[in-house]
């Protein structure tokens, strides 16, 4: 397999505590697509992923409420750039699980035909599909917002330490996508996490990830907790969701030895999903193969 | 057909598949104004009584072997238990997503007050993930995922003696998954003399299941096999967990009837069957009935033809050979093992059509041609 790619992009004014915002998370948007695709013009970038993703879901990890979920601001940051770029409004989705977590995370149900729409798998005429999809150790249905309603998909995850799964990035916000995601958290979540991931209805449809490491916790996650809260002001991006989430761990352990804690292979929680990803031919996990573009603005 | 065998019949096909998207409309079966009862979306928000609290928020399940540590926000394998800052939740307290009544054949508990009826509930979720699950549509599912009715215990109570129900079964799903609410509930029956019978994999604790046994009067558990290598790769659970179970069952005095699923292939084995018959002999006893059943294909094992009749009529003549004393056959309507046969003049004691008692020949708990006693729980 070819090196990986993932971008880094950070925002000084933010990492110094800046609140974040429609015009900083486009900055951050603009940048980070632009070099995860190669293009000079991030106008040339968001363009093209406007043309050829169809109707496209974008899928927040709200799990958690209002103080650790995808920031709202960045979601419809990237909203907004692909509808700029020529993307109609209807033609975009934001949805999660449930209505309710989406709400609590700040973002406004639309289930109308004009606008943005956003929802989650909860809302009336939604629910699973009605046949499982079937890879390894998972047997699930999937939401009917990936079956049915969207041709492309982009990750939109905030980073967090997992207690189970060591991290909660791109590839475990999948587990928001099917309907027995608590069967998945035996053994560290491996091989779940690489399974779910690596059934064709997702793998087939998962564009690029978008994690938001503007703010992360890096540890006592997935629920809120304050003391382990950081503001990195950073958004990750890749086109290789494993390599992604790679450097997600990395960026845990590193806040992690930074405040004296043990690593998450130390505290035997590792994110062994990534090489049986990798095996499975989902992307790098090993950081040797895989290039990381620092970009720096404001 | 008569009122009965109507109704009979319809508890024969209430509990299959009813899911088709997210919402799975609730099995009213034959419930008579079945939609006199509301549904209700929210979810229960009482604390379960079996976990302990841990570093960071973080809470340990004792409900079940699986000992589920379960961070803030989050839930156990079970799916119905919720970690809410700190505190372990039920989720699925009256709560009920499907509910019949049902012949006590039907459980099957052949033993146990033969030819009554039994008021029959669920709620969503289980502790194992079988994939050959009949019930995968309330069982493996979370609790938003199915309409439920908010039926308190104090409801089930009612409902029971409105329409003198003599028994109450908490079945269908993983009830050791409800325990708070099934345990509530077979206490508040017994106030007012109703019988509670348990349905369950066996997959408990000791302590939630001692305090269980405390209220109830039968218990029917489904050995799924006697290989720790099915429990793994089917089940997703451990084989010892359950066989410990049978054995505080029966050491409590409590009425003990096992299933074994027949799956082909899997756990058809000749050795296997021998090996069942022989510790069931050697740690429980030879008068505890065991159901050989047929399978069908379900769930995530559709690639599997149903169960052989011969198969199910070989494991049942080896468990004859071995001295069981009541094995028989189950999911084949009509067969003769579905009888009960008095062990010492070979007559049929009970004779049974699939969940209808034909005749029964048990007077005062003995065979009524020979006088043997027949172990049960008898009007």
């Amino acid at each position: 397999m070819s090196k990986s790619k993932v971008v880094l992009v950070r925002s000084k004014s933010l990492s110094s505590g800046a609140k974040l915002d429609t015009g900083s998370a486009r900055s951050l948007l603009s940048a980070g697509i632009a070099e995860v695709l190669g293009c000079d013009d991030p106008r040339e970038a968001l363009a093209d992923i406007a043309r050829n993703t169809g109707r496209l879901g974008l899928k927040p990890n709200c799990v958690a409420g209002p103080m650790i979920s995808t920031s709202a601001s960045l979601v419809y940051a990237l909203a907004g750039l692909l509808q700029s770029s020529g993307k109609r409004d209807s033609d975009i989705v934001i949805w999660d699980r449930s209505c309710r977590e989406l709400q609590s995370a700040g973002f406004e149900l639309n289930a109308g035909r004009s606008g943005v729409k956003c929802f989650g798998t909860d809302a009336r005429d939604v629910g699973y599909g009605n046949s499982f999809h079937v890879n390894g150790k998972v047997g699930s249905l999937v939401t009917r917002i990936i079956e049915d309603e969207c041709d492309h998909l982009i990750n939109i995850p905030i980073l967090k330490d997992h207690s189970v799964a060591g991290v909660s990035g791109g590839m475990k916000n999948y587990y928001g996508a099917v309907h027995n995601p608590n069967k998945y958290h035996g053994n560290n979540c491996d091989p779940y996490v690489a399974e779910v991931n690596a059934l064709p209805v997702i793998k087939s449809k998962n564009v690029l990830t978008v994690m938001d490491v503007t703010r992360m916790q890096y540890h006592g996650g997935p629920g809120f907790q304050p003391q382990y809260v950081v503001n990195p002001g950073a958004v990750l991006l890749s086109t290789d969701p494993v390599a992604i989430d790679a450097h997600g761990e990395r960026i845990i352990n590193e806040y992690r030895a930074a405040n004296g804690m043990k690593s998450l292979a130390e505290s035997g929680r590792a994110p062994l999903w990534l090489k049986s990803a990798e095996k499975l031919g989902l992307g790098n996990a090993e950081l040797s193969n895989i290039d990381l573009m620092e970009v720096v603005i404001d | 057909m008569d009122r009965r065998s109507f109704v009979h019949r319809l508890g024969a096909t209430a509990g299959v598949a009813c899911f088709g998207g997210q919402i799975c409309d609730m099995v009213l079966g034959t419930i008579e104004n079945a939609y006199a009862f509301s549904y209700t979306e929210s979810l229960s928000d009482v604390e379960a009584r079996y976990y302990k609290k841990l570093a960071d928020g973080i809470v340990e399940c004792e409900l079940c072997p699986r000992g589920c540590r379960v961070s803030d926000v989050e839930r156990g394998f079970c799916g119905v238990r919720e970690n809410q800052k700190g505190i372990y939740k039920t989720l699925v307290y009256s709560r009920v997503c499907s509910m019949n009544i049902d012949p006590i054949e039907k459980k099957p508990l052949f033993h146990f007050h033969p030819g009554t009826s039994a008021f029959s509930i669920a709620t969503a979720g289980c502790n194992v993930n079988c994939k050959f699950c009949q019930n995968w549509d309330i069982s493996q599912v979370r609790p938003e995922q199915v309409r439920n009715v908010l039926l308190t215990p104090d409801d089930v109570v009612t409902q029971c003696k409105n329409r003198s129900i003599p028994t109450i079964a908490y079945t269908y799903s993983e009830p050791v998954v409800f325990h708070e609410y099934m345990y509530d509930t077979a206490a508040r029956g017994r106030e007012d003399g109703l019988k509670s019978v348990v349905i369950t994999g066996g997959y408990i604790k000791e302590k939630p299941l001692l305090d269980l046994l405390s209220v109830v009067d039968a218990v029917k558990v489904d050995l799924k096999a006697f290989s720790e290598k099915y429990y793994s790769e089917i089940v997703n659970g451990q084989l010892q967990p359950v066989l410990d179970t049978l054995k505080i069952i029966h050491q409590s005095g409590k009425w003990l009837e096992i299933v074994y699923l027949v799956v082909p292939t899997l756990n058809d084995s000749d050795s296997e069957f021998e090996a069942l018959c022989e510790w069931v002999i050697g740690s429980l006893s030879a008068d505890v009935p065991v159901h050989f059943t047929r399978f069908h294909p379900m769930y995530l094992l559709t690639n599997l033809p149903p169960t052989p009749v011969a198969t199910l009529e070989k494991a049942r003549a080896i468990a004859k050979k071995a001295g069981l004393r009541y094995p028989y056959i189950g999911n084949v309507p009509g067969h003769t093992a579905e009888n009960t046969y008095c062990p010492k003049c070979g007559q049929v004691a009970i004779e049974r059509y699939g969940y209808q008692i034909v005749k029964n020949n048990i007077a005062a708990g003995a065979c009524s041609f020979c006088g043997q006693v027949i172990p049960g729980v008898w009007l």
